[in-house]
């Protein structure tokens, strides 16, 4: 579901009415933080698998919390959900470097199949292709030496400007742009998961 | 009492101040104080317009990081790499070579090269070389102390390797063209269903190594579906190729599109199952298999 009201307020008044027992906020509670904190939790631990456990865990932690009314600001629930996301991270990322760990400690953890099926493949190969043409259509080789120092190299954006001679509005204008062009490219070519038919290619 | 973001975090929690101030790059490349990173990520939690933007970077990045898993080659005992603008680059090298600690780095132009020291005295050039790879490694070589005999056969290895650098640079610039250049006779294979499997009854398709795509189409058999579920494997190889649903042209084709790069020589089956009736008749679970080889 889209939101265009105030996510922050929306959450709010999920969480009152968990507080006041409507056991249908949850699913709710769910739906609308789910996205933003397995992003978040990606970003941290970069295991989306672990991420999305990690991100059940937070809805669990948050769930049990407001049931039993004990968070303490309604009106800062995005901040409490961002907080017990945060926290279960480090935990999470401490306990593994402790037992020098990669995989989850449990014994019964279900084996994963780490195998990308065949449409996340076939979603990577046409990323990989929308990047291609990205590059092949910028118009300065400079934008081009931009993005990959930036994305290829991991070169900071500090080092990037100082060596380019470039301001750092004019740095973020660049990745700005080639997102956006990149959204547009791959957004064409959603929803199918397809490799082009020579009606495209035409 | 509400712990609003106070003023100064309202313009990295609220639209359209976040677009006005790059709110999104700052976060990415970490240039949002700390209290700007709390109220963004806070903000950013439930809000669909920001996670389009921050997942959509993830798929960026993801993306380049496929294509220099695409362009890396095996481990070999000298890798060497190249910067971006060495893309462009046609200008004769000129070599600069530094001296090895427990590795070795040349310069050539804008390319770097880094060779393992521990590698055996017989180090082969590199069979493939990458663009768009990693940093040049050149700072570390500056801080090293130029000395040792192995200098000497890294530049020699240095000269070898920006030369096929460079005419991997050149191959690469050509394709990144060939991307949106219209292109007359691509490579096709149309194919039909044969009753023999052997590989010598299979079609053949022919690649050039400029060859940015392969057409491949099957000939679907009567009575059509209105689609297909097909699948294009590799013989012999256990991953897919190629996996998805397929409808059939006005001329019952059912065709795909292949990258190039994906087709290395060798025998090829796609597989195509009815899914859907045409006429809602129940429909036949035959699977239709055809091979081609692909030749370079």
């Amino acid at each position: 579901m889209r939101s265009t009201s105030d996510p922050s307020r929306e959450l709010t008044r999920i969480a009152r009415r968990i507080v006041a027992g409507d056991s249908t906020a949850e699913a709710a509670l769910a739906e609308r933080s789910q996205r933003g904190l397995g992003y978040l939790l990606r970003r941290i631990v970069g295991d989306p698998a672990l991420a999305d456990d990690l991100v059940q865990e937070t809805l669990r932690v948050a769930l049990e919390a407001l049931r039993a009314d004990s968070v303490r600001d309604l009106d800062r629930v995005d901040a409490y959900l961002r907080g017990v996301a945060r926290n279960l991270a480090r935990n999470e990322m401490r306990r593994r470097r402790r037992h020098g760990l990669h995989e989850p400690l449990e014994d019964t953890a279900p084996l994963r199949d780490h195998t990308p099926d065949p449409l996340s493949r076939t979603l990577a190969a046409e990323d990989r292709r929308a990047v291609w043409r990205l590059l092949g259509d910028l118009r300065t080789e400079r934008d081009r030496e931009v993005l990959v120092r930036h994305y290829l190299h991991g070169d900071d954006a500090s080092t990037v400007c100082a060596e380019l001679g470039l301001r750092p509005s004019a740095f973020y204008v660049v990745l700005h742009r080639a997102r956006k062009r990149f959204r547009a490219l791959i957004e064409r070519a959603e929803p199918a998961p397809a490799p082009r038919t020579v009606e495209d290619a035409s | 009492m509400t712990d609003r973001p106070t003023p100064d975090l309202v313009r990295v929690t609220t639209h359209p101040a976040i677009d006005d101030d790059h709110v999104v790059e700052r976060y990415l490349t970490g240039m949002l104080s700390t209290d700007e990173e709390e109220a963004f990520e806070t903000h950013s939690l439930a809000c669909d317009r920001c996670l389009d933007e921050l997942e959509a970077d993830e798929r960026f990045r993801s993306a380049f990081a496929g294509i220099l898993g695409h362009l890396r080659p095996e481990p070999a005992s000298a890798t060497a790499s190249a910067t971006a603008s060495s893309l462009a680059s046609e200008a004769a090298p000129d070599v600069a070579a530094t001296s090895p600690g427990d590795d070795a780095a040349v310069s050539v132009g804008d390319t770097a090269i880094s060779v393992d020291d521990s590698a055996p005295t017989g180090v082969e050039p590199p069979q493939s070389t990458q663009n768009l790879a990693s940093p040049a490694p050149r700072r570390a070589a500056r801080d090293r102390p130029s000395q040792s005999w192995a200098l000497a056969a890294v530049a020699v290895l240095a000269v070898a390797a920006a030369l096929l650098l460079q005419r991997q640079n050149a191959r690469l610039l050509e394709r990144l063209g060939q991307l949106e250049a219209p292109r007359a006779a691509p490579p096709w294979v149309r194919l039909q269903p044969l009753r023999s499997t052997a590989p010598e009854s299979a079609a053949r398709l022919h690649l050039e190594e400029s060859t940015p795509w392969a057409l491949i189409t099957l000939e679907a058999e009567p009575p059509l579906a209105s689609g297909y579920a097909c699948r294009l494997s590799r013989e012999g190889a256990a991953s897919t190729l190629w996996e998805g649903s397929l409808a059939p042209d006005l001329w019952a084709g059912l065709t795909v599109l292949v990258p190039a790069d994906d087709l290395v020589p060798g025998l090829y089956a796609l597989r195509c199952r009815p899914e859907i009736s045409a006429s809602g008749s129940e429909i036949s679970d035959a699977e239709t298999v055809v091979r081609f080889e692909v030749v370079e």
